[in-house]
C-alpha cells in the first residue's frame, strides 16, 4: 500500500494505517530527535509527542507527495525537540575554549562511518548541537534559528562557529585514532 | 583544505543522510506504538483550571469597569447641576435612574409663551407611582418612597413646546462649623443676656392641676392652668 492511501485512511481514523505510517517513519524521526536530545528516553517521548500531533493534525494536511509528508513530519519533530530544549533553558551560551584547527589526512576522515559522524554531532554541547543541526543539517538561516530558539542572530553565528571548531577537533582526534589503527 | 570541506553543509548532510536508523540498540516500535495508540484513544480533557483562572482574571476588570461607569454618570449629572447653578441654564438629561439622582425631561403642551420660574416643591412620597402634574399634564412619575425635590426651571415655550423639569434626590447636609470659625457672631450669642429681666413673674393662682401619665409609661405631664 502506498503512502498516499495510508494517509487517506489514517485521516479517516484507520488505526492500521496509522500504525503503518508510524512504522514507516519512526526510525528516521527518532534519529532526528536523537540529534537534538541526547537521552534516548527523552527522544522516544518526543517521538510520541510528535506523532501524536501529526495524527491529530493530519486532517489539515494536503498530501502532495512523500517528500512533503516527510518534511512536515520532520518539522513537527524538530519543533517538539526545540520546545523541549527551551523548557530546559539550555540555550545559554556555553563557553568553550576554541579548538585549534588541525590539518589531517582527508582519507582518514572520509573513512569515518555515518554512525561515527552521528555520534560526533551528538557529543557536541547542547547549544552548539542545536544550532549546528538547524543550520547545517536542516539548512535554516541564522534569523530563523534565532526566532526558533530565542537567541540572537549573533549568538547563533558564534555557536555555529564554535560547534564547527569543536567538531573539527573531534574529527581530528578520530582521524588520528584511525591512522593509528591503520598503521598497526 | 580539510577544514573548508568539513565546513560545507552538504558534507555533513550527506554523511548523516546515510543513516536510516539509530545506531546501537534497536527501537521497540511496538511498545512505542502501544503508548501512542493509547494516547490517541484518550478523549481530550477540558482543563477546568484554565477557565477558573480566566474567570478570576475577568472579575476585577468587570468590577472596576462597573464602578467607573457608575462614577462617570454621577459626576456628569453633578457637573451639569453645578453648571446650572452658575449659569441658570437647565441641562437636559435623558431619563436615567440612579440611587442618588433622578433626571428626566417633560413637556407641557398648550401653554405657549408661558414662563414658569423656579417652582420648587418638596414631596415626600409614600404611595407607589405618584405623578407630578404641570398644567394638567403628567410631568413625571415618582418612584416609591423617594424623597425628592422637584425643580422646574425657566419653562419657556415660544414656538415649540420644550419644557424641562428635573428631579433630584438630595440629601441635605448641613455644614459643620466651629463657633470660632464664624467671623461675626450673631448678637444673640455676643450680647449679655439678663435672664432675670426676661422672667416676668405672674401672680396667679393655680386652680387646676392636671397630672397625666404618658401612655408609653416613660414620663408624665403636668398641666398648670389659671383662671385668667
Amino acid at each position: 500500500m502506498d503512502i498516499a492511501t495510508l494517509v487517506k485512511e489514517a485521516k479517516q481514523g484507520s488505526t492500521a494505517a496509522q500504525k503503518t505510517l508510524f512504522n514507516a517513519f519512526a526510525d528516521k524521526m527518532l534519529l532526528v530527535s536523537c540529534r537534538y536530545v541526547k537521552r534516548k528516553e527523552d527522544a522516544e517521548e518526543l517521538l510520541l509527542d510528535g506523532f501524536y500531533k501529526f495524527f491529530k493534525n493530519l486532517h489539515a494536511f494536503n498530501y502532495k507527495g512523500e517528500a512533503a509528508l516527510y518534511a512536515w513530519l520532520k518539522r513537527i519533530m524538530i519543533n517538539e525537540c526545540l520546545m523541549f530544549l527551551r523548557k530546559k533553558n539550555v540555550f545559554t551560551i556555553v563557553t568553550e575554549s576554541a579548538a585549534e584547527e588541525m590539518v589531517l589526512e582527508e582519507e582518514a576522515l572520509n573513512n569515518l562511518s555515518a554512525a561515527e559522524i552521528f555520534s560526533l554531532v551528538v557529543t557536541l554541547p547542547v547549544g552548539y548541537r542545536t544550532v549546528f543541526n538547524l543550520f547545517v543539517i536542516e539548512g535554516m538561516e541564522h534569523k530563523e534559528i534565532a526566532a526558533l530558539t530565542g537567541i540572537s542572530e549573533g549568538t547563533s553565528k558564534s555557536q555555529l562557529s564554535k560547534a564547527r571548531v569543536l567538531l573539527q577537533k573531534m574529527l581530528s582526534q578520530k582521524g588520528i585514532e584511525y591512522v593509528k589503527q591503520k598503521a598497526q | 583544505m580539510l577544514s573548508k570541506k568539513h565546513n560545507d553543509s552538504s558534507y555533513w548532510k550527506n554523511k548523516l543522510s546515510a543513516l536510516d536508523c539509530l545506531p546501537g540498540a534497536a527501537t521497540e516500535k511496538d511498545v512505542l506504538w502501544d503508548k501512542l495508540h493509547a494516547r490517541l484513544q484518550q478523549k481530550p480533557t477540558v482543563n477546568k483550571a484554565v477557565w477558573y483562572w480566566i474567570a478570576a482574571g475577568l472579575l476585577p476588570v468587570i468590577i472596576i469597569t462597573l464602578t467607573m461607569v457608575n462614577n462617570t454618570k454621577n459626576t456628569l449629572v453633578k457637573n451639569a447641576w453645578q453648571k446650572e447653578k452658575s449659569t441658570g441654564v437647565t441641562p437636559v438629561f435623558l431619563p436615567t435612574v440612579s440611587k442618588e439622582t433622578v433626571a428626566f425631561s417633560v413637556s407641557a403642551p398648550g401653554k405657549e409663551g408661558a414662563t414658569v420660574n423656579s417652582i420648587k416643591s418638596k414631596i415626600k412620597r409614600k404611595q407607589p407611582a405618584d405623578t407630578i402634574k404641570i398644567n394638567g399634564t403628567v410631568a413625571a412619575v415618582l418612584p416609591v418612597n423617594a424623597e425628592t425635590e422637584t425643580v422646574v426651571n425657566n419653562i419657556q415655550t415660544a414656538d415649540t413646546v420644550v419644557n424641562v423639569a428635573t428631579t433630584v434626590v438630595t440629601k441635605k447636609k448641613l455644614p459643620v462649623v466651629h463657633i470660632n470659625e464664624l467671623e461675626t457672631f450673631p448678637a444673640q450669642f455676643t450680647a449679655p443676656v439678663n435672664y432675670a429681666q426676661n422672667i416676668k413673674p405672674k401672680k396667679s393662682k393655680v386652680t387646676n392641676l392636671n397630672i397625666t401619665a404618658r401612655q408609653d409609661g416613660i414620663g408624665f405631664k403636668i398641666k398648670l392652668s389659671s383662671k385668667d
